[in-house]
């Protein structure tokens, strides 16, 4: 037998093994609570006014949010998925903006696909992230390393993985701060 | 697209203090890192104490890390040495007092995890869709006749779903992943 046929075979072997099919914990929000500085006065800007409703840092290295408080401002769906729409909260950091969105009535991201946001000025577009919503939950946290005072709207693409980088034109959502 | 390479520019952001590259590592190698730990960690408690530490100790020793190599292999790294500690933390509390040579040995676990590491990230890059219909036949056993009850869905589907994800899997892994035969490859306990 072929080192190749070897290897297909034990990978075979690995697919059938408890591990490989153990289910994930879900403490990517300890892990992001553990690494993320604490929060000190910034400068203010037009995003961090949007900000002030909010806040919460708890602990050392804790960026949270208070979810009772109501939201930053909010992304309505497009007709490309009317029944979409977020909250959105916004926390200032030394590292950057986070952006809490909490998406409802977003369908998961079709095989091949997935979700991205941007935040957008008059003639730019930085992107803050990826999800896909294929585990139920439509917590998604995003971040902006440019000055957001500059890039008010925040959209939501769907993106084809076959596609490159690029923005696409299919935007799911929008909202202004 | 090869999920134990260094990929496009996560390694480098990731090394260069970029907090959202975290979140990508993370939903990239989760499920990964997991399988180390349960290879050698008894209960969920302590899976999830190994999975977030494997995070925390990589971001702390992101410097450490060269954004030209894969990032694969040095978070397995950690995972397995994050793993090797908290067997070794729990023997300790469990007692009685371990001597210095029984803690020097390793979980006969955790000796050869890296494969089930790197297919386990591969299947996680797989399409949810694909993903399952290897799960149904490799852990559960399942025939394709079966899958495609199980499922809903004809079984011409499942054997196409059954193909691309082999190929995937080839692309992912850089070898082919040849496909089975119709027949289940694990029935017990899996009925």
């Amino acid at each position: 037998m072929s080192s190749h046929d070897d290897r297909s075979r034990r990978t075979r072997e690995t697919l059938a093994d408890d591990a490989v099919w153990a289910a994930t914990p879900d403490v990517l929000d300890d892990v992001l609570a553990a690494i993320e500085p604490p929060r000190r006065d910034m400068p203010r800007r037009r995003w961090i006014a949007a900000a002030a409703a909010i806040v919460a840092v708890l602990g050392v290295g804790s960026v949270l949010v208070d979810r009772t408080e109501p939201p930053d401002f909010t992304l309505a769906g497009t007709e490309l998925a009317p029944a979409a729409a977020a909250d959105v909260r916004v926390v200032e950091t030394p590292a950057g903006v986070v952006l809490r969105l909490e998406i409802a009535g977003l369908e998961p991201a079709a095989s091949g696909s997935y979700y991205q946001g941007w935040v957008v000025s008059d003639d730019a577009a930085v992107s803050v992230g990826t999800f896909h919503m294929r585990g139920g939950d439509g917590s998604v946290a995003f971040w902006s390393g440019v000055d957001t005072s500059d890039y008010p709207e925040l959209i939501i693409t769907r993106q084809a993985e076959t596609a490159g980088p690029a923005r696409s034109d299919q935007v799911v959502m929008t909202g202004r701060a | 697209m090869r999920h134990n390479g260094g990929m496009d520019d996560l390694g480098a952001r990731f090394r260069a203090g970029d907090t959202s590259a975290m979140t990508e590592l993370y939903h990239r190698y989760a499920g990964a890192v997991t399988t180390v730990a349960r290879s050698a960690l008894w209960s969920d408690d302590l899976v999830a104490d190994a999975v977030q530490q494997t995070f925390v100790k990589a971001w702390g020793a992101r410097a450490d890390f060269d954004p030209d190599r894969p990032l694969a292999p040095w978070l397995y790294a950690i995972a397995r040495r994050v793993a090797i500690d908290i067997v070794r933390r729990e023997r300790r509390r469990q007692g009685p007092e371990p001597t210095e040579a029984d803690l020097a040995v390793l979980p006969a676990e955790l000796s050869d995890v890296w494969e089930t590491y790197e297919v386990r990230a591969a299947l996680d890059g797989l399409p949810p869709d694909e993903r399952e219909v290897l799960r149904l036949h490799y852990f559960e056993g399942r025939t394709h006749v079966e899958i495609a009850r199980i499922l809903d869905i004809p079984v011409g589907t499942v054997k196409s779903r059954s193909h691309r994800a082999h190929g995937r899997l080839g692309d992912a892994l850089g070898h082919l992943v040849a496909e089975p035969d119709e027949g289940p490859r694990r029935m017990e306990g899996h009925q």
